[in-house]
C-alpha cells in the first residue's frame, strides 16, 4: 500500500473506530449491563424495576404524558399548518416563522416560564384572574398532569407543524380539485381527501413529538416533581442523585425501558408508515388552491395571534419581568425593578460565570469535534455503498433518537474507569456525550452536501495528480463548506442550552448554563435563574435567526 | 489554504478555551453551605490565605453524598474537603477509611459534642431545624408552637419542608422526629398536604414570598432573610429544635492536606466563626464568639434541642429515605 492509501485508510479507519468507541460501545454496554445481575445473565434488573410501585407509576405517567402531548400537538400543529399553507390567512409567512419559535426555546426555560405564570400559589396569571369579581382562588394548576401536557404541547407541537406544512405544500392539488369539481364542499374535501393524504406526515410528526416528550427531562422535573408526578427521566435522575453508584445500577433497567419505548415508536414509523408515505405526494412543486377564509378571516387571524401570544410572548415576558425583580414576591412597581440580577449573573456570581464559560467551551468543542468526525463518517457513507457503511449510518443516528438521559447513563457506565478511560467528573465526559448525541446532525448535513459533488470534479483532481488529501482539501472541503458551517451551528446551538445529559454528568468543575438555571430555579432563586434564562433565550434566538439569515432560510433549529 | 487555516484555528481555539476552564492549583470543597454565604466565606478565607484558591462545589448534602459515593466507586474522588449537613454521615466516611485524621489549632476551643472523639472531623457550624412562618400572613399568637401543631387543620396545604433525599439537615430532622414520634407523624403531615421541595433555601424563599404560610426550615436562613427585611419569623418549637452539627472533614487521599488544614483552622478560628456569624447568621461553635442578635448561644441551644440518635440515623439512612419517600414523595 502506498503512502496515500495508507493515510486514507488511517483517517477513515480512525474515524470509524472513534465512532464505534464513543457511540457504539456505551450503548451496547448499557443494554448488556441491564441483563446482568450480580455477575449472571438474568432479567432481575427488569423484575426489580417493575416490582417497585414508584417505577410502575412513573412508566404509566410517561406514557400518559407522551400520548397526551402527541394528541394535542397533532391537533394544534396540523391545524396551524393548514392555516398557514392552504388558506389566505393575512401575514401567513410571518406566522409561519413565529410558530416555529417555540422549537428554539429550551424546554426547561418554557417550564420555568409556565410555572411562573400558572403556579397554583402565586402564578402571575392566576393572580391576575383573581382581580376579576367572583374569583377568589387560583384556577389553573400547572403542577398537574394536565399542566405537564400543556407545557409539552406548546414546545413540541412544531414537530407536527413543520412536517405537516412541508407535506401540505408538496401535495398534489389535482386530487382536491377533482373533488371540488365533483361538487364536494370544503369540509368534505378536507375530511375525505386532504386529511387521509396528510395522515402519514402527521403521524410522522406525531411520533417525533411523542419521542421528544417522553425523553424530556426539564419540563417534568420543574413542573411534575413538585406535584409528586414522576416520569421515567425524573426517576432516573432521582436514582442517580440520591443513590450514588447503586442508584446508577438501579437506573439501568429504567433506562433500557425508556430506550425501548422510544425505539419502538420510531420503528413503528419506519416500517409501517414509510410504506404509505410516497405515492400520494406529487414530485413537482404545484401551487395548491388557497381556501378563502372570507368571514372567518378575522377570527382565524386573532386565533393565530393568540397562539403566538401563548407560545412565545407570555412565557418570554413572564421570565423577563421576573428577571428584573428585586426580590421574589415583591410587586411590579417601578421601584422594585432593577438590572441587578443581570449584573450579578454576569459579573459577580461565580457559578453562573463558570457556567457560561463552560457551556460556550463545551458547545464550541463538541460542535467542532462532531463536525470533523461526522464529516469523515459521511464521506464513508457516501462513497462506499455497502452493509458496513449502512451500519455506520445507523450507529450515528441512534444517540439522537434515544433519550439523552439514556446516553448520559451509558457514558457514565462506559467512561468512569471500568474500561481503561476514566472521564467521570471531567469536561471530556460531557463533550463526548454531546458529540455522541449530535453527531447525526453532522453526518446528515455533510452527506447531503457530499452527494451533490459530481464525481467528475474528483476525477479531474486525481487525473491532475492530486492525492487524496489534496483533493479533500482543495476540492471537497471548499465545496461542502456551507454545509459544514451550517452543521456546526446546528450542533453548537442545542449543546449550548443542553440540560438533560449535563444534569447527570456535571461535576465540581463542569457546571453548564442549563444546570445552573435548573439548580437556581430549584433552590428558589427565581429572579436570578430568570435573568440567566433570559440571557440564554436571547443568545439562542439571535443565533437561530442568524443561521436562518446566513443560510437564506434553509436552516435553523 | 484558507480551509486548513480555519481548521487549525478551530483546533487551537478548543485548546485555548480549555486552558481557561481547567482551574489553577486549588483545593476543592464539597459543601452544602448556601452559595451566597459560601462565596463570602471563600472571599474572606482567600484574603487571609492569598496562595490558596478555594473551588466550591455546592449542592444538597444528599446529592453530594451520592456524588462522593460514585466518585469513590469509580476511583475519581475530586473533593479535598467535605463540609456537609449530616453529622451521622461522617461516622460512615470514617469507617470507610476515607477521612484523614487531623488536629486543628484551636480544637480545644470547640464546645463539647462538636468534634469526633477520634479526631477525624470537627463541626464548623451548627444548624438547627426550626419552624418559620410568614408574619404578613400569620400573627405571632397564631403561629405553630410545636412540631405536632403542623398537622393541625389550619395549616392544611400551607406548610412546606425540604426533601431528605437532597438535604442532609432534613434527613437528620426526619431521623430525630421519627425516633421520637414514629412515622405516624409524617403520615399526619401527608394527610395535611404538607409539600416537599428540594432544599431549605427553597423552603425559606417560599415562605417569605407568601406561597406557604409556614414550614420546617433551618434557623440561620430565616435570621438572614429577616435581617434583609423579608416578612419571615422563626420559632423554636416547644418539643425541641433539632440541632445538627455540620462537620468539616478532610479526605484521606488529598494531596493538599496542609491547605485543607488551613481552611479548617480558619473556619474554627475566632475570626472565622465571627465571619460565619456575620455572613451567615450561624450560631458559633465556640463559646468566645457572640451569637447573632437575639439568638441563643450554642450551649443554650443544645439544652433546648431534641434528643437525636445519630447512630440510628447512620445505620438506617437508606430506610429512612425510603420510608419518607413512600409517605411523602410518591
Amino acid at each position: 500500500m502506498n503512502f496515500e492509501k495508507k493515510t486514507k485508510w488511517l483517517v477513515l479507519g480512525g474515524a470509524t473506530l472513534l465512532l464505534l468507541l464513543i457511540v457504539g460501545f456505551p450503548l451496547l454496554l448499557i443494554i448488556l449491563k441491564s441483563f446482568i445481575f450480580e455477575g449472571e445473565l438474568s432479567l432481575q434488573h427488569y423484575i426489580n424495576a417493575f416490582v417497585s410501585k414508584r417505577n410502575i407509576v412513573a412508566f404509566s405517567n410517561t406514557l400518559q404524558v407522551g400520548i397526551g402531548t402527541t394528541i394535542f400537538s397533532v391537533i394544534l400543529g396540523s391545524s396551524l399548518a393548514w392555516l398557514v399553507v392552504r388558506t389566505d390567512l393575512p401575514h401567513k409567512n410571518i406566522f409561519r416563522t413565529l410558530f416555529i419559535i417555540p422549537y428554539m426555546i429550551p424546554p426547561f426555560v418554557g417550564a420555568i416560564a409556565w410555572s411562573l405564570l400558572l403556579s397554583p400559589r402565586n402564578g402571575y396569571f392566576n393572580k391576575f384572574i383573581q382581580l376579576l369579581p367572583g374569583i377568589n382562588e387560583s384556577i389553573f394548576n400547572v403542577n398537574s398532569m394536565f399542566g405537564l401536557i400543556w407545557v409539552m404541547t406548546l414546545y413540541f407541537f412544531p414537530f407536527v407543524f413543520i412536517i405537516t406544512s412541508g407535506a401540505l405544500e408538496r401535495m398534489d392539488p389535482t386530487l382536491e380539485e377533482v373533488a371540488y369539481a365533483s361538487g364536494a364542499g370544503t369540509f368534505k374535501v378536507m375530511k375525505d381527501i386532504t386529511l387521509p393524504l396528510m395522515a402519514p406526515s402527521i403521524m410522522g410528526g406525531a411520533l417525533l413529538a411523542f419521542v421528544a416528550s417522553i425523553a424530556n427531562f426539564g419540563i417534568p422535573a420543574l413542573i411534575g416533581m413538585p406535584a409528586r408526578l414522576h416520569v421515567l427521566t425524573t426517576m432516573i435522575y432521582s436514582h442517580i442523585y440520591s443513590g450514588g453508584f447503586d442508584g446508577i445500577k438501579r437506573s439501568l433497567s429504567l433506562s433500557s425501558v425508556l430506550m425501548i419505548t422510544s425505539i419502538s415508536a420510531l420503528l413503528f414509523n419506519y416500517f409501517y408508515l414509510k410504506k404509505k408515505a410516497f405515492t400520494i405526494i406529487a414530485g413537482k412543486s404545484m401551487r395548491p388552491n388557497l381556501v378563502k377564509l372570507r368571514k372567518w378571516k378575522t377570527p382565524f387571524f386573532i386565533l393565530a395571534i393568540f397562539v403566538v401570544a401563548i407560545t412565545v410572548l407570555a412565557p418570554s415576558i413572564s421570565i423577563f419581568i421576573t428577571s428584573l425583580l428585586k426580590g421574589w414576591g415583591v410587586d411590579f412597581s417601578l421601584q422594585n425593578l432593577t438590572l441587578d440580577n443581570y449584573i450579578y449573573v454576569l459579573f459577580e456570581y461565580d457559578l453562573t460565570q463558570k457556567a457560561m464559560k463552560n457551556s460556550f467551551f463545551f458547545a464550541f468543542s463538541s460542535a467542532t469535534i462532531a463536525m470533523i468526525l461526522g464529516s469523515f463518517i459521511a464521506y464513508i457513507i457516501v462513497n462506499y455503498d455497502n452493509k458496513f457503511s449502512k451500519f455506520l449510518e445507523i450507529i450515528s443516528t441512534i444517540p439522537y433518537t434515544i433519550p439523552g438521559t439514556v446516553v448520559a447513563v451509558a457514558m457514565i457506565l462506559a467512561w468512569s474507569g471500568n474500561y481503561v478511560l476514566n472521564l467521570y467528573n471531567t469536561f471530556w465526559i460531557i463533550i463526548v456525550a454531546y458529540v455522541a448525541r449530535y453527531i447525526s446532525f453532522s453526518v446528515r448535513t455533510t452527506s447531503s452536501s457530499l452527494k451533490q459533488i459530481h464525481h467528475s470534479l474528483i476525477d479531474a483532481s486525481r487525473i491532475s495528480g492530486a492525492n487524496w488529501l489534496t483533493t479533500l482539501k482543495n476540492i471537497i472541503i471548499p465545496l461542502i463548506k456551507p454545509g459544514l458551517i451550517a452543521g456546526w451551528f446546528l450542533i453548537f446551538m442545542p449543546t449550548l442550552r443542553e440540560l438533560t445529559m449535563s444534569i447527570l454528568l456535571w461535576g465540581p468543575k463542569t457546571v453548564t448554563i442549563g444546570v445552573a438555571v435548573f439548580e437556581l430555579q430549584e433552590a428558589g432563586y427565581f429572579q436570578i435563574s430568570a435573568a440567566l434564562a433570559s440571557l440564554l433565550l436571547i443568545v439562542v434566538l439571535i443565533g437561530n435567526f442568524l443561521v436562518r439569515l446566513l443560510s437564506k432560510g434553509k436552516l435553523g433549529i | 489554504m484558507k480551509i486548513s487555516r480555519i481548521f487549525i484555528f478551530m483546533i487551537l481555539m478548543v485548546f485555548v478555551l480549555s486552558s481557561f476552564v481547567i482551574a489553577e492549583e486549588t483545593i476543592t470543597i464539597y459543601t452544602s453551605v448556601p452559595t451566597e454565604i459560601m462565596t463570602d466565606i471563600k472571599d474572606s478565607f482567600e484574603k487571609e490565605h492569598p496562595n490558596i484558591k478555594l473551588n466550591v462545589f455546592r449542592s444538597g448534602t444528599g446529592t453530594l453524598q451520592a456524588k462522593i459515593s460514585t466518585e469513590v466507586e469509580t476511583d475519581n474522588l475530586q473533593a479535598d474537603i467535605v463540609w456537609l449537613a449530616d453529622f451521622a454521615y461522617y461516622e460512615s466516611l470514617k469507617k470507610q477509611g476515607l477521612l484523614k485524621k487531623f488536629t486543628p489549632n484551636e480544637a480545644d476551643k470547640l464546645l463539647p459534642g462538636f468534634k469526633d472523639k477520634d479526631g477525624y472531623y470537627y463541626a464548623g457550624r451548627v444548624i438547627n431545624m426550626i419552624i418559620a412562618y410568614n408574619n404578613n400572613l400569620v400573627k405571632e399568637s397564631e403561629s405553630p408552637n410545636s412540631w405536632k401543631d403542623l398537622s393541625e387543620d389550619k395549616w392544611y396545604n400551607q406548610c412546606v419542608m425540604a426533601n431528605p433525599e437532597y438535604s442532609g439537615a432534613a434527613i437528620s430532622a426526619v431521623g430525630a422526629i421519627v425516633s421520637n414520634y414514629g412515622w405516624e407523624y409524617y403520615e399526619e403531615l401527608r394527610e395535611n398536604d404538607v409539600d416537599v421541595v428540594k432544599g431549605n433555601s427553597t423552603v425559606a424563599n417560599k415562605i417569605a414570598s407568601g406561597e406557604y404560610k409556614t414550614g420546617i426550615v433551618l434557623d440561620y436562613m430565616i435570621r438572614g432573610m429577616k435581617a434583609k427585611g423579608s416578612p419571615i419569623e422563626l420559632k423554636y418549637p416547644e418539643d425541641g429544635i433539632i440541632a445538627i452539627p455540620s462537620p468539616i472533614g478532610i479526605m484521606k487521599n488529598t494531596e493538599k492536606s496542609s491547605a485543607c488544614i488551613d481552611f479548617a483552622n480558619y473556619i474554627l478560628s475566632q475570626k472565622g466563626q465571627e465571619t460565619l456569624v456575620k455572613m451567615g447568621s450561624f450560631i458559633p461553635v465556640r463559646g468566645d464568639v457572640e451569637p447573632p442578635m437575639g439568638a441563643p448561644n450554642a450551649t443554650e441551644l443544645m439544652e433546648q434541642s431534641m434528643d437525636t440518635d445519630w447512630k440510628y440515623i447512620e445505620e438506617n439512612l437508606d430506610e429512612i429515605k425510603n420510608k419518607f419517600g413512600d409517605i411523602m414523595l410518591y
